[in-house]
């Protein structure tokens, strides 16, 4: 659809503004996406046994994101969705000493993201099949009742927040109960989180492969999960109760392998344990203000031994209960600017001094968002402490929307934790990173 | 009851999103019957127009800068009425890196009781609740507020005429001055972002044809201008909003509303209007 209005008078605003409409046609089929360039420099040098060795450019990737959405017939919908990457980093500085695997793994990859069918039957019954997301709870830092979703972890908050979750092979199924609303989610083969491979700038295991040991990750024992959750939006507030059994998403360590011969290194076996979980979380609203909050019940977490030697990784981490705990408050009542904080709380139960947490952990984070210029400009800043007081993580990003087809990002994100820290090996990666970004639609 | 910043009606379709788009048949009066009515009771007279039990409709909105450059969203729209509430549910379509943008409100009749809200932002696939007092910031980014879409009470304010007869594009208009009640003033401020409002009401189908806004902050002004305003099943439509904020006489930000397609009185379900539904491709049928 096309028109074009009177001309614009500057002074009178009553007057109609001269601009062309136009209009897509809505036919149930729908093609969108973005090509994104994304440059970032690593502001030091991350330090011994890291593949980059000097302050410098670590990524210059190319992303394709497509998503395909389709209306089958009625009531029943069919997304597709996926990323294509390339980075040219590893061409553009292959004197570095890169691994295989950090090549393997970013120099060019696909990933599907959503993949799954809907349907909704008139009674209201609801069913999804397929890769998907499923994004329960309230907690921004601390995973209480958000359990079924994997995540990337390839760099430690630097992703986009679309990319952070990652979609799992699962069904699941949705009706009404009265006021509440009761969904069950059956995944099979969800895998674990997506970590950094060897060397690479947030690779887990660095400190080992440092002291000459191989880490190895073993399949799940179990291959499905099952969650349960019982949700109710009221007036003022919403409340919902999460259950299930299933694989942490963290791979622990169950044991040491036997060395073959002088050259291989000794392995250290890590996989997921399983867990059972409770929690409820829910949230209240009161003028410009947003109280939230979880708790939850974490059974049969394995646990990090203080001390990660051979002697120690022989047998399988220590599994305890945890008590989970999240208390958030966000403020809206400054234009254009929402102000949050969240306080996290983890109790061990039947904690001993092997462990290399401390029975009550403790953690914080606070986030602000501004918008201006009617949100063509988008600027937040992320301080979080992460529990135990192991290290902070400082983020400041801004977007400018130039038009509905081109945007342009900035972000810095700082990492500082205590000397004595594991993630004190990562405190060098901090990164400025520049975007540009083109989306399109049909 | 709750009342649009512009328009002073009690549900979104009655709102700047609502009364000058979609307003409906009023009851036929006389002149002599119309010239009787006070400030407040014409604003009642557009409060009380009959709109339908439900809305659906398509809109472009566009968004353009100081500099002239345009931004543009698709949404749809669908409002139903309840004996205790208006529930909205827009979702937008365009452009990409907002499609599937989806938002949620109950505007309750009760006037002390805050609407309820919620966002689905398809970036985190995750909804998520609002506190009321957002209602005063900006609609995705247009010039139109929260509180101008789910509207404001009307009880909260003063109504006086500044005209009782003002010619505007041949229509003879009530030019009629709107300041919060000193007792809810704060409360009302907090909830549009606005210290007072004029609103320009045809005496013929009692339509708001233009309004103005004064911000509380920036010594902004906003004008809104109905277009196109024409019956569609019966009820009367605007086929055209447009909201320009301006600051010390100069415009600073423009958005315009451009209905493509409506339909009044069609089945929508119950549990269309819920946050699950927000989350899914669901049909309101």
């Amino acid at each position: 659809m096309l028109f074009t209005q009177q001309a614009f008078a500057q002074g009178n605003f009553f007057e109609p503004l001269d601009v062309q409409v136009e209009t897509s046609s809505q036919d149930g089929i729908g093609l969108l996406g973005w090509l994104i360039e994304e440059v970032s420099f690593g502001l030091q040098d991350p330090g011994a046994g890291f593949a980059r060795q000097e302050s410098g450019i670590n990524k210059i990737e190319t992303r394709l994101f497509l998503q395909y959405d389709k209306e089958l017939a009625d009531d029943w919908n069919f997304r597709i969705s996926g990323n294509v990457y390339h980075d040219e980093v590893y061409r553009a500085y292959e004197s570095r000493n890169y691994s295989t695997a950090e090549i393997n793994v970013h120099r060019n990859r696909y990933q599907v993201r959503d993949f799954y069918l809907e349907h909704e039957t008139d009674n209201g019954l609801y069913f999804k099949f397929g890769n998907q997301i499923v994004a329960w709870g309230q907690a921004e830092y601390l995973r209480v009742t958000d359990l079924v979703n994997t995540e990337d972890q390839f760099t430690f908050a630097q992703q986009d927040l679309e990319d952070l979750r990652l979609q799992v092979p699962a069904v699941l199924a949705s009706f009404p109960v009265g006021e509440w609303q009761i969904e069950g989610v059956a995944t099979w083969e969800a895998g674990l989180n997506q970590l950094a491979p060897e060397r690479d700038e947030f690779d887990p295991y660095i400190a080992l492969r440092q002291a000459g040991i191989q880490p190895v990750i073993l399949d799940s024992a179990k291959k499905h999960e099952i969650f349960f959750r019982a949700s109710r939006q009221s007036s003022l507030g919403d409340v919902q109760i999460v259950m299930g059994e299933f694989n942490n998403n963290t791979p622990s360590g169950v044991g040491t392998a036997v060395a073959q011969g002088v050259s291989q290194p000794p392995a250290f076996l890590f996989q997921a344990t399983r867990n059972r979980a409770i929690g409820v979380a829910g949230n209240r609203v009161s003028g410009p203000w947003l109280a939230f909050a979880e708790a939850g019940f974490h059974k049969n977490r394995a646990l990090r031994p203080a001390l990660m030697t051979v002697a120690a990784m022989n047998n399988s981490w220590e599994t305890k209960d945890q008590w989970l705990g999240v208390l958030g408050l966000e403020y809206s009542g400054f234009e254009n600017l929402l102000l949050s904080v969240e306080i996290d709380s983890i109790y061990t139960q039947d904690h001993t001094a092997n462990l290399w947490t401390d029975a009550n952990q403790t953690g914080f984070g606070a986030r602000f968002y501004w918008t201006a210029m009617n949100e063509r400009l988008q600027i937040s800043g992320v301080w979080n402490e992460l529990p135990d007081a192991v290290g902070e993580v400082t983020r400041l990003s801004a977007n400018f929307d130039w038009s509905d087809s081109w945007s342009l990002g900035l972000l810095w994100v700082g990492y500082k934790s205590a000397p004595d820290s594991v993630y004190a090996l990562y405190d060098q990666n901090d990164v400025l990173q520049l975007q540009v970004r083109f989306n399109f639609q049909y | 009851m709750t009342r649009t910043v512009i328009s002073s009606s009690s549900s979104l379709r009655r709102s700047v999103l609502g009364v000058l788009w979609l307003a409906a048949l009023p009851v036929l009066t006389t002149s002599a019957q119309n010239s009787a009515l006070d400030a407040r009771q014409v604003m009642e007279r557009v409060d009380n127009l009959a709109d339908g039990e439900t809305v659906t409709a398509n809109y472009t909105m566009i968004l353009i800068d100081r500099r002239d450059r345009q931004r543009t969203r698709e949404l749809t729209l669908y409002a139903k009425d309840y004996d205790d509430s208006t529930r909205t549910l827009t979702r937008f379509s365009a452009p990409a890196d907002i499609s599937g943008t989806g938002y949620l409100n109950y505007d309750w009749t009760d006037a002390e009781r805050d609407d309820d809200s919620w966002l689905y932002l398809p970036a985190l696939q995750r909804v998520k609740r609002l506190a009321s007092s957002e209602t005063s910031d900006s609609f995705l980014g247009s010039d139109f507020t929260y509180a101008d879409i789910n509207g404001i009470e009307l009880d909260w304010y003063d109504y006086s005429f500044v005209s009782e007869s003002e010619e505007i594009d041949g229509q003879d208009c009530w030019v009629i001055d709107i300041v919060p009640k000193a007792s809810v003033r704060e409360k009302a401020e907090e909830a549009t972002g606005y210290s007072r409002l004029r609103a320009w009401i045809s005496k013929e189908n009692f339509v708001q044809i233009r309004a103005q806004a004064w911000e509380l902050r920036g010594n902004r002004i906003k004008y809104f201008l109905a277009e196109d305003v024409h019956q569609v099943q019966g009820y009367w439509t605007t086929g055209r909003l447009q909201a320009i904020t301006t600051r010390n006489d100069r415009q600073e930000h423009a958005s315009i509303l451009q209905l493509n397609d409506v339909s009044y009185d069609s089945e929508l379900n119950d549990e269309f209007f819920t946050s699950e539904s927000l989350q899914r491709n669901s049909n309101p049928n």
